[in-house]
C-alpha cells in the first residue's frame, strides 16, 4: 500500500521543516503524527468543532480540513508556538488564571484563534470576540471565562506586540458560524 | 465562621499550564512504538439475530494482526456488574444499532477499516421496539419504582385549580470535545496497562480483568487527561478497554482504540429520553396540595445506568415543595435504542423540566407570580419529603429565590415585558430545584461505599495524594490539592494528585463529581490530619517552616504516609415503597432565564441567566463559577438546540453539523450567585454543586417563553418549529 508521497517544506512555529507526506494527509495528521506536535487536537475531523485550529500565515484555519501539501512554503503556528523565549503568551497566562481551560481539549484551538483576533484587532469588544470564536466549540466552560480571558489578555498585549498582524480577523473556515 | 488559609481562595489549577501550552497528554496523544490501530465491528441493525460471523477474511488482509469475536474472549463476555449480562461482544441477539460484534487490530487506520469491512456477519433482522409509549404499554421494563403519600385522588375535587400535561425530553448527547478512546499495552511482566479518557478507573479495571480472566492486580489503569465526560465516559471506556486488552494480549502489541466523532455520537449512551405526565392541584391562594406523576424513561437496550437515573428521578420528583398527597410511578423501559447512560443531572433534568413547567402553569392558572407561589410551598425544616426523610438542614430555598429575584430585577421585568409589542418579545421565567449531594443510597453492585485516599510526604516536603477520582476537567484534583495544603500547612503547589492510577489510588466511586468532591475531600482531610499529628508529635512546638518540620520528622523516623477514609452515612431507599433517606445532604438551585423570542421565526435566544446555588462554602470560587456557567450553557443547549434524532433505530444527527451544541454566540451572560445556607455535609462547610447547575434552566426558559408570548412548550428542545406551533396554538385559544 505505497501511496504517493510528496516532499514538502513549511515553517512551523518559526522553524523550517521538510517532510515526505502522503498527498491525502491532512495538516492535522502531519502536525500530530509526523512532527509530534500533539497540542493541536482532533474533536471531529469533520470541520465542525474548531479543536484543530492552527494559524496559516497568521489566519486561523481548521487543520483537519486542510491537506498538508497545500501548505507548501507557508507559515504555520500551533499552540506550541505561542510561548516565546520560554514566556507564555498573555492569552495563555489569562486562560490559565481565569479558569478558561477546564478539560482543556478545546483550549489550543481557542488560543490560536484568539491570537489571530488580537493580532488583527488589538482591542476587540465582546461581540468581536464571540464572532471570532464562534467556530470553536467548548462543552465545559459555557464560554464566559474564555471571553474574560481574552479581555484580560488585551491589556497585556498592548505592551507586547506579538507578530505581524493579519489583514482581517476571521473565524476558522468551515466551522459553524 | 472559621477562617482558612487556602480554602475559599481562587487558587490556580495545577493542570492549567499543561493545558494552555498543549503539553497535557490526552489518550490520542499517546503513540507508543509499534502500536496497532483497533476498530470495532458494529451491528447496523437495532434488533437482529446474529446467525454467523466469519472473521477469516479480515484476518487474511495485509497489515491485520487480529480479528476477534465473542468466542475469542478467554474470560467473561459480560460488562462488569451488568445485571442483564450485557456482553462485550454480542452473540446471538443484537439489541441496538451499533452494538459491537467483533474487534480488529491492524497496522494502520486504513488497514483496520478494511479489516472491519471484511468481517462477514449474517443477520436475521427482527422487529425493533423503538417507541417509548409502545414499550411502556407492553410493559417492557428495565426498572421500576414508586412513591406514595396519602391519596391524591381524594384531594382533586377539593382543589380550586388543577393543571395537567405531558412533558417530553429527547435523548441528549454529552458532546465532550474529546471522543472516547483507550490504549492497552502489555507491560512485559504478565500484566497490562490501560490508559484512556475515562471517569472510573475501578470500573475499567474490573471490565478488563473479567474479560481476560485475570486477577485485578495484573490490570493497571492509569487515566490520561480527560477531555470532558459529564457522565459519558463510564461504561464506554470499560467496554473499549476490554476490547483493546483482548487484542493487546493476543498480538503482544500496544493497541489503541479511538472512536471517531460520528461513531461516538451514534453508539455511546445518551441522556434518557423521557415522557412525564404530571397533574398538580392546589388552592387559589397558591397552596400546592396534590401531585400525580408518571415518569417514564427510555433506557435503551441494556440496564446500564437506568436504575440510577430512575433512583434520582424518583427521589427528586417532588421538587422543593411540601405536598399533602403524592403519587409517583416511575419506570425505565427497554427499547432497541443505544443504552441510555448517566449525564450530568441524571434522571433529574427530566423530572425538573416536567414538574417546574407544571408549577409555572399552575401559577398562571391561579393568577399568582410564579416566584411567590414557589415561596409559599417550600419544604421547611422538620417537614417530611416524599420519601419520608425529615428535612434537617436549612435548604436555603428562600435565600436562593431572593437572590435571583433581586439580581434579575424580576418584579420590573415581569410587569413590563408582557407589554412589549413587535416581533421580538421578551420574557423572564424562574425554576427551583432541590438536589441530593454527596453519597447516595444508590450503590451499584460492587461499588465501595467507603472512599479512601492516601497522602505521602517526600523527604523534601512535597506531597503526593493517591485518590480514586478522575479529574474530568472540572478541577477536582486542584480542589484536593487545596484541601491537603490547608490541612498540612503547606502550599497547594507542594501537592501533586496522582492521576487515579489503580496502582496508587484508593477506591472511589466513579462518575458523580459531587460525591467525589465531598467524599474524597473528606478522605484526604482524614489522611492529612493523621500526617499532621505525626509531624506535630516531633516538631510541634518548634517555630519551623513546613519543609523544616518535614526534615525534622524524617530525621526522627516518623512515617510520612497515611491513609484516610470517609464512610458513607447510613442511607437507604426502597423502590417498592418509595421510603427512605436517599441522601444525607441536599443542595438547591434557583434559576432565572431572560429570553427574546422572534414571533415570526420562532427563534429563541437566552440573553441572561441567573443561577443561584446553596452550596455551603465554595472551596474555590473560580471552579464553582466554571461549573455553574458550563452547566447553564449545557442546559441552554438542551432547552433550545439539542436533540439526537434516530430513524429506524439509527442515529441520523451524528456530528456537530447535525447536532448543534451552544457556540460562543449562543451563550447568555450567566450570573452565578453563591449562597451559603449552611447544613453542609462536606469538609469546611462545603456542600458540593456538581450537577445542579444544568437542572433548573430549561424549565425557566420555557416559563420565560410563556411569559413573553403565552405559548407553552411541552417538549424539548424549543426549536423554531415547535415555538411557532405553540404560538399558533396559543393564538387560537
Ligand atoms: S477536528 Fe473538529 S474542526 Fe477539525
Ligand atoms: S474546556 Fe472542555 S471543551 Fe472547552
Amino acid at each position: 500500500m505505497d501511496a504517493p508521497k510528496q516532499l514538502m517544506r513549511f515553517q512551523v512555529n518559526g522553524e523550517p521543516h521538510q517532510v515526505a507526506v502522503r498527498i491525502e494527509k491532512t495538516l492535522l495528521e502531519v502536525l500530530r503524527e509526523d512532527l509530534g506536535l500533539t497540542g493541536t487536537k482532533h474533536g471531529c475531523e469533520l470541520g465542525e468543532c474548531g479543536a484543530c485550529a492552527v494559524l496559516l500565515d497568521g489566519r486561523p484555519i481548521l487543520s483537519c480540513l486542510a491537506l498538508a501539501v497545500e501548505c507548501q512554503d507557508r507559515d504555520i503556528t500551533t499552540v506550541e508556538g505561542l510561548a516565546q523565549d520560554g514566556q507564555l503568551d498573555p492569552l495563555q497566562e489569562a486562560f490559565a488564571v481565569t479558569g478558561a481551560a477546564q478539560c482543556g481539549y478545546c483550549t489550543p484551538g481557542f488560543l490560536v484563534t484568539a491570537r489571530a483576533l488580537l493580532d488583527a484587532k488589538p482591542k476587540p469588544c465582546r461581540r468581536d470576540i464571540a464572532d471570532a470564536l464562534a467556530g470553536n466549540l467548548c462543552r465545559c466552560t459555557g464560554y464566559l471565562k474564555i471571553f474574560e480571558a481574552v479581555e484580560q489578555a488585551i491589556g497585556a498585549c498592548a505592551v507586547r506586540p506579538i507578530r505581524p498582524p493579519a489583514a482581517t480577523p476571521a473565524a476558522p473556515t468551515g466551522g459553524r458560524a | 465562621m472559621p477562617e482558612y488559609r487556602v480554602i475559599g481562595r481562587r487558587v490556580p489549577r495545577p493542570d492549567a499550564p499543561g493545558k494552555v501550552t498543549g503539553s497535557a497528554t490526552y489518550v490520542a496523544d499517546l503513540a507508543p512504538a509499534g502500536y496497532l490501530v483497533a476498530r470495532l465491528v458494529r451491528s447496523p441493525h437495532p434488533h437482529a439475530r446474529l446467525r454467523a460471523l466469519d472473521l477469516l477474511p479480515a484476518r487474511a488482509l495485509p497489515g491485520v494482526h487480529a480479528a476477534l469475536g465473542a468466542h475469542d474472549i478467554p474470560g467473561e463476555n459480560r460488562m462488569p456488574g451488568a445485571p442483564d449480562g450485557q456482553p462485550i461482544l454480542a452473540v446471538g441477539e443484537i439489541r441496538y444499532a451499533g452494538e459491537p460484534i467483533a474487534v480488529v487490530a491492524a497496522e494502520s487506520a486504513e488497514a483496520a477499516a478494511a479489516a472491519a469491512r471484511a468481517v462477514r456477519a449474517e443477520y436475521e433482522p427482527l422487529p425493533a421496539l423503538l417507541d417509548l409509549d409502545t414499550a411502556f404499554a407492553g410493559r417492557s421494563f428495565l426498572a421500576q419504582g414508586r412513591i406514595r403519600r396519602g391519596d391524591p385522588d381524594a384531594l382533586w375535587s377539593g382543589c380550586d385549580a388543577v393543571v395537567e400535561g405531558v412533558w417530553r425530553t429527547p435523548p441528549q448527547e454529552h458532546a465532550y470535545l474529546e471522543p472516547n478512546g483507550v490504549l492497552a499495552t502489555p507491560d512485559g511482566t504478565g500484566g497490562i496497562l490501560i490508559q484512556g479518557s475515562l471517569q472510573s478507573a475501578a470500573l475499567v479495571q474490573r471490565a478488563v480483568a473479567a474479560a481476560l480472566g485475570w486477577p485485578l492486580n495484573r490490570c493497571r489503569v492509569a487515566p490520561c487527561t480527560v477531555g470532558g465526560a459529564f457522565g459519558g465516559k463510564e461504561e464506554v471506556p470499560a467496554h473499549l478497554a476490554a476490547c483493546a486488552a483482548l487484542l493487546a494480549v493476543r498480538t503482544r502489541r500496544p493497541v489503541r482504540l479511538l472512536l471517531g466523532r460520528e461513531e461516538d455520537f451514534a453508539c455511546t449512551p445518551k441522556r434518557h429520553a423521557a415522557r412525564i405526565d404530571v397533574k398538580v392541584g392546589g388552592t387559589k391562594a397558591g397552596g400546592l396540595t396534590a401531585l400525580d406523576m408518571r415518569y417514564v424513561l427510555d433506557g435503551g437496550a441494556y440496564v446500564t445506568a437506568s436504575p440510577y437515573a430512575l433512583f434520582r428521578g424518583l427521589t427528586h420528583a417532588g421538587g422543593a415543595y411540601a405536598w399533602r398527597a403524592a403519587r409517583i410511578d416511575a419506570a425505565a423501559v427497554r427499547t432497541h435504542h443505544v443504552p441510555a447512560g448517566a449525564f450530568r443531572g441524571t434522571g433529574e433534568v427530566q423530572a425538573a423540566f416536567a414538574l417546574e413547567c407544571a408549577i409555572d402553569l399552575f401559577a398562571a392558572q391561579v393568577g399568582l407570580d410564579p416566584l411567590d407561589l414557589r415561596r409559599r410551598n417550600l419544604l421547611a425544616i422538620g417537614d417530611e419529603t416524599l420519601t419520608g426523610q425529615k428535612v434537617e438542614g436549612p435548604p436555603g430555598f428562600a435565600d436562593l429565590l431572593d437572590a435571583v429575584e433581586r439580581a434579575s430585577d424580576w418584579r420590573v421585568k415581569r410587569a413590563e415585558f408582557p407589554r412589549s409589542r413587535g416581533i421580538r418579545r421578551h420574557g423572564i421565567g424562574v425554576a427551583l430545584w432541590r438536589h441530593g449531594v454527596g453519597p447516595s443510597a444508590f450503590a451499584a453492585a460492587g461499588e465501595p461505599t467507603t472512599v479512601e485516599a492516601s497522602a505521602a510526604v517526600a523527604s523534601d516536603g512535597s506531597i503526593t495524594l493517591g485518590v480514586g477520582c478522575v479529574d474530568e476537567g472540572q478541577g477536582a484534583h486542584a480542589l484536593l490539592a487545596q484541601v491537603a495544603a490547608e490541612e498540612l500547612g503547606c502550599m497547594p503547589e507542594d501537592v501533586r494528585v496522582s492521576d487515579a492510577d489503580t496502582t496508587r489510588a484508593a477506591a472511589a466511586p466513579g462518575g458523580d463529581f459531587a460525591s467525589d468532591a465531598l467524599s474524597v475531600a473528606a478522605a484526604v482531610v482524614d489522611a492529612c490530619r493523621k500526617l499532621r499529628t505525626a509531624i506535630e508529635s516531633v516538631a510541634g512546638d518548634l517555630p519551623l517552616s513546613w519543609k523544616d518540620r518535614v526534615r525534622e520528622a524524617v530525621r526522627r523516623n516518623v512515617g510520612l504516609v497515611a491513609n484516610g477514609r470517609s464512610a458513607a452515612p447510613a442511607l437507604s431507599f426502597d423502590r417498592e415503597t418509595g421510603k427512605g433517606r436517599p441522601f444525607a445532604a441536599y443542595a438547591a438551585t434557583a434559576a432565572i432565564a431572560e429570553i427574546e423570542v422572534d414571533i415570526e421565526t420562532g427563534e429563541v435566544a437566552v440573553t441572561r441567566a441567573w443561577s443561584a446555588h446553596d452550596i455551603g462554602r465554595a472551596l474555590n470560587p473560580t471552579l464553582v463559577e466554571g461549573q455553574v456557567e458550563g452547566g447553564i450553557v449545557q442546559g441552554v443547549g438542551g432547552a433550545l438546540l439539542e436533540e439526537l434524532r434516530t430513524r429506524d433505530g439509527r442515529v441520523v444527527s451524528g456530528g456537530f453539523a447535525h447536532y448543534a451544541i451552544p457556540s460562543a454566540l449562543d451563550a447568555p451572560v450567566v450570573s452565578a450567585l453563591l449562597v451559603d445556607g449552611g447544613g453542609a455535609a462536606g469538609p469546611y462547610g462545603a456542600k458540593g454543586l456538581g450537577e445542579a447547575a444544568v437542572v433548573a434552566i430549561a424549565p425557566a426558559i420555557v416559563a420565560a417563553i410563556a411569559h413573553a408570548t403565552g405559548a407553552r412548550l411541552a417538549e424539548l428542545p424549543c426549536t423554531p418549529e415547535r415555538v411557532t406551533a405553540a404560538l399558533a396554538k396559543a393564538a387560537g385559544r
